[in-house]
């Protein structure tokens, strides 16, 4: 029970990492049980603060690339997780996006260059990227504007395409993105269903929500007693693939039905 | 009661750890059994759903395969790749949930187990292995029934068994988890156990299981991965050759037992203490009060009497104390009564000593009185005087030696029924003779006094002694006219029932009711009478109440004072005889039988000797006197007979006392000859030796009259009345 047998503090940045840095050390000065933290820049902050504390992130990247842990099995520290994407997955958001648009030649890739996760990202889209026979932009953004500026600069010229990769700056300006692909009829594939349900054209990815709960089991394990550093990093392993028929009509596109038998859900 | 609890609790704890463990068995051994049926279904809904990409047509197209793993990927979630190799072992498509398909890759797997054990054995369960480090996952190939179906292979993410490891509950801290069939674990509840790629395959349940299979027994304690000993069930999953183990850690699964336990000691301890509290309230409950009653018992031992024993207990002990404090109360009141009987007794024998004191004063004055008389007459006699004056002093002489004799016998008579020697002799006679004596005997007196004797005559036979009964007679008649100075004495009897009651009235003084008890006592004279002027000791009445007590015959007095008394006697009534037996007399008049009679006579005093052999020689008697046995001898050596009768003086100057004499001479002529005493000593001492020696004692002065009697009856021929002392004089004659 809250207040009871736990209490539980949250503190909400919105994508502004000013307000996440104050934020992560406002929690740490809490000297909390345990901190969880949600996305890459969050947990590099928090990190910052607190290399004691007990921290259980979730809907993080690359975490042993990232320095948040010393290996998948064996964190080591006081930090352990679960990871959403593997960066294998840069291909096969590209994979996706060239399925349900076979006319897509030019892609997009919506990142933050700071995130490193997101350069790995790039690095499998890139890999795959002649397979496809594809041109990969690379679009670094921090804000709506910078959002609003790269889609409108890239919309320039046809055939384009677009993957939005899993970051708290997509994540906070997702109706911008959604909005600008819209505006700029470009198909684009989003890491979370949200996205698809929000009017992104097609996403697949982890379900965030299982990560959670796999979150909250390690919580609860280290309410109970577990070192951090002896639960292994997990992976999300469920996938989803929604797919938005109204933005695929909007973007005169027609879903072959060799991908809709593969989609979870369908948003009509 | 500790033991039966005991017993109790231990069949109880028994019992319940037998059920709790067949009850934990089942229970784990299900659940295993139920997670290995659902991992067998997961395993073999994927083979099955994979099996289905082996059984496209070879003519399929690999766009026709792609979309087939499409579907395969969706509709199994744990499959995070798929290949397909064709006969050849060529892969010819790749499908991945993170990473890019590839269509006809071409890699050459021919030569690797996922494509050769497949095709060798239709079926093939990699070992399990761990992507990204931590995630684990093995490989699952099938090959197509026909030879050109090539081989499906499928990269399962096995985290998949953990959920249904995960979602077996055993107890709180019980726990599922899936091992190989080379012991490595697959799935546990810690998951991070699988991803350190845990080998348990030297875990003895492990061992057994894998050796035994279904022969050894399903559940067993043993450690667990963790080190802790748990109770252990497992189940095989058939067709990968895994086992699912269920385990709860003993501490949990004999929890309730050791509750149990915990609950069966307290019961016992409680039980305990109860039974320690109740005894010991019971030995309370007995021990104090029988303290009190030991301590009671002792305070009233040690003469306590009064002291009470107090407990309230309201059972058997209340009951003892009550009946320890009633004997104590009877103790106390005997006690008590036996102070007051003592005391009684006490002043009873002051009084008894006051009356021998007043007895003794009384007899030693009635006897100074004739002596101080008889001094006066010798003392007159010794004067000459005319022989008229001396008749008359001698006349008075006689008189007061006669007073002193009466007297003498009266106080003997006293000392022989305080003696207790005086033995009734009973016999049945008539009462008419003894009457006619009384009114002889009196008749004279009264006539002198003036007074009218009448005495009348009965029939009737009684049972009594005669002697004594004539005794009391001539008492209470005597008294009569004594105390009578006008009117007269009337004698006279009449039977009342069984009884004949002989009465003596009188016209005197009269007894007033306040000296009715004392009349009977020595020496007791009614006021205002002297004892010179009625001529009385004050004995009679004393001689009488004895005697009667001593024949059992009731005494009755009722008198008016100025008008009369009358005495009552009641004597056991006896129906008349035909021949009509004279009873004996101590006046009886006989002298025949004493003629030529042999009497020895011993006593140390002369002038004794002198006057008894005087006197039996008047009466006809040959009489051989000394002052001992051997001087009686001596002389009897001339004579040729043996004495007929010993007198012998009781105590003797020499060394023999009379009772020795007489034994001399009884030895010397070896007879028993007819003896009897004589002494001055009037002690009660001397009768009880005489009759313990079977002889008569006669006190000194004797009379003649009281001599001859006794010579009548030592020495009749025929010697009806048996002596007063008993039968050993009689005896003697034999």
């Amino acid at each position: 029970m809250d207040g009871r047998d736990i209490r539980i503090d949250f503190r909400w940045a919105a994508g502004d990492i000013g307000l996440m840095k104050a934020y992560a050390g406002e929690l740490a000065g809490l000297k909390p049980d345990v901190i969880l933290v949600m996305s890459n820049p969050a947990m590099a902050l928090v990190q910052q603060q607190t290399r004691s504390l007990p921290t259980v992130f979730v809907a993080v990247a690359d975490p042993v690339g990232s320095g948040f842990v010393q290996s998948l099995a064996r964190p080591g520290g006081n930090v352990t997780g679960f990871t959403n994407f593997e960066s294998s997955m840069g291909g096969k958001w590209l994979e996706v996006l060239k399925e349900i648009a076979p006319r897509v030649a030019r892609v997009m890739v919506l990142l933050h260059p700071e995130t490193r996760a997101h350069m790995s990202f790039w690095g499998a889209a890139e890999a795959a990227a002649p397979s496809f026979s594809v041109k990969l932009t690379m679009a670094g953004v921090h804000d709506a504007a910078e959002i609003e500026r790269a889609a409108a600069a890239f919309a320039r010229e046809p055939n384009g395409g677009m993957i939005v990769l899993p970051h708290t700056v997509t994540e906070v300006h997702r109706m911008t993105i959604i909005e600008s692909a819209a505006r700029y009829r470009l198909p684009a594939v989003y890491p979370f269903r949200h996205f698809a349900i929000e009017g992104g054209l097609i996403s697949y990815g982890v379900d965030l929500i299982d990560a959670f709960r796999g979150a909250a089991t390690y919580v609860d394990r280290i309410l109970r007693g577990a070192k951090p550093g002896e639960l292994p990093v997990q992976a999300a392993n469920k996938f989803e693939l929604l797919i938005n028929l109204k933005t695929a009509r909007a973007l005169g596109i027609a879903v072959p039905p060799s991908l809709l038998a593969r989609t979870d859900e369908v948003i009509e | 009661m500790c033991l039966v609890l005991l017993v109790n609790g231990l069949f109880g704890i028994w019992f319940s750890y037998r059920e709790q463990k067949a009850s934990l068995t089942r229970i784990q051994r299900e659940q295993a059994e139920s997670a290995a049926g659902k991992i067998g279904e997961f395993i073999k809904g994927i083979e099955s759903e994979i099996g289905w990409t082996t059984q496209l047509p070879s003519t399929a197209s690999l766009r026709e395969r792609h979309f087939d793993a499409l579907r395969l990927l969706r509709q199994v979630p744990a499959v995070a790749e798929f290949a397909w190799v064709d006969a050849a072992g060529r892969e010819q498509l790749r499908v991945s949930r993170v990473s890019t398909d590839t269509v006809a890759g071409g890699t050459d797997l021919s030569q690797e187990p996922r494509f050769t054990e497949p095709v060798a054995h239709k079926i093939y369960y990699g070992p399990i292995y761990f992507r990204r480090e931590s995630e684990p996952y093995m490989t699952l190939a099938l090959a197509g029934a026909r030879r050109d179906a090539g081989v499906s292979i499928a990269e399962v993410n096995l985290k998949f068994i953990w959920d249904v490891v995960s979602q077996i509950k055993v107890g709180k801290d019980g726990l599922a988890y899936v091992v190989d069939a080379r012991g490595r674990l697959i799935a546990h509840p810690d998951i991070s156990l699988v991803l350190r790629n845990t080998d348990v395959s030297q875990l003895s349940q492990v061992l057994a299981a894998r050796a035994g299979g279904q022969g050894m027994p399903r559940v067993e304690v043993a450690q667990d991965v963790q080190g802790r000993r748990v109770l252990t069930a497992f189940a095989p999953i058939v067709p990968p050759g895994w086992m699912v183990f269920v385990e709860l850690p003993i501490a949990e699964a004999y929890a309730p037992l050791y509750a149990s336990l915990v609950a069966t000691g307290l019961v016992l301890l409680a039980g305990l203490v109860l039974t320690i509290l109740a005894s010991l309230m019971l030995a309370r409950k007995m021990v104090t009060p029988i303290r009190v009653l030991q301590t009671g018992a002792a305070q009233i031992g040690k003469g306590a009497l009064d002291h009470r024993i107090e407990i309230v207990t309201g059972d058997e002990l209340e009951a003892l104390g009550n009946q320890f404090n009633e004997m104590a109360a009877r103790l106390q009141e005997s006690y008590a009564t036996l102070e007051r009987k003592v005391e009684e007794r006490t002043h009873q024998l002051e009084l008894a000593n006051l009356a021998k004191s007043r007895f003794l004063a009384a007899a030693s004055h009635d006897l100074r009185q004739p002596l101080h008389a008889l001094g006066l007459f010798v003392a007159q006699l010794r004067a000459d005087i005319d022989p008229v004056e001396r008749r008359r002093i001698v006349a008075r002489i006689d008189s007061a030696v006669a007073a002193m004799n009466d007297l003498f016998n009266a106080l003997l008579d006293i000392s022989k029924l305080d003696a207790g020697v005086l033995i009734p002799d009973p016999a049945v006679f008539a009462i008419r003779p003894l009457l006619r004596r009384m009114e002889t005997t009196f008749a004279g007196v009264a006539h002198e006094k003036g007074l009218k004797l009448r005495v009348m005559a009965s029939s009737a036979w009684v049972r009594s002694d005669p002697v004594l009964l004539e005794r009391i007679l001539l008492n209470l008649v005597s008294n009569a006219v004594r105390y009578t100075d006008r009117g007269g004495v009337f004698v006279g009897c009449h039977r009342r029932g069984d009884s004949l009651r002989i009465e003596v009235w009188d016209s005197g003084i009269g007894i007033p009711d306040d000296q009715r008890r004392n009349i009977f006592g020595e020496f007791y004279q009614l006021a205002g009478n002297e004892a010179g002027r009625r001529g009385g000791l004050g004995l009679g009445l004393a001689i009488v109440d004895r005697l009667c007590r001593l024949l059992g015959h009731p005494i009755e007095l009722a008198s008016i004072p100025g008008r009369g008394s009358r005495f009552a006697v009641l004597v056991p009534w006896e129906a008349a005889r035909p021949e009509a037996t004279e009873p004996p007399s101590p006046l009886q008049e006989i002298v025949d039988p004493f003629r030529n009679k042999l009497v020895v006579v011993i006593d140390d005093d002369a002038l004794v000797l002198e006057g008894i052999g005087g006197l039996l020689r008047g009466w006809g008697c040959h009489v051989v006197a000394g002052e001992s046995a051997d001087a009686a001898l001596a002389r009897l050596r001339d004579r040729t007979r043996c004495p007929d009768l010993i007198i012998s003086d009781f105590r003797l100057s020499g060394r023999e006392n009379g009772i020795e004499a007489i034994e001399h001479l009884r030895r010397a002529f070896r007879i028993r000859i007819p003896a009897f005493l004589i002494s001055g000593d009037t002690a009660p001492e001397r009768l009880r030796e005489a009759a313990a020696g079977g002889y008569h004692l006669l006190h000194k002065p004797v009379p003649p009259i009281t001599l001859r009697a006794m010579l009548t009856r030592f020495l009749k021929d025929n010697p009806v009345v048996e002596d007063l002392v008993g039968p050993a004089s009689v005896d003697g004659r034999l």
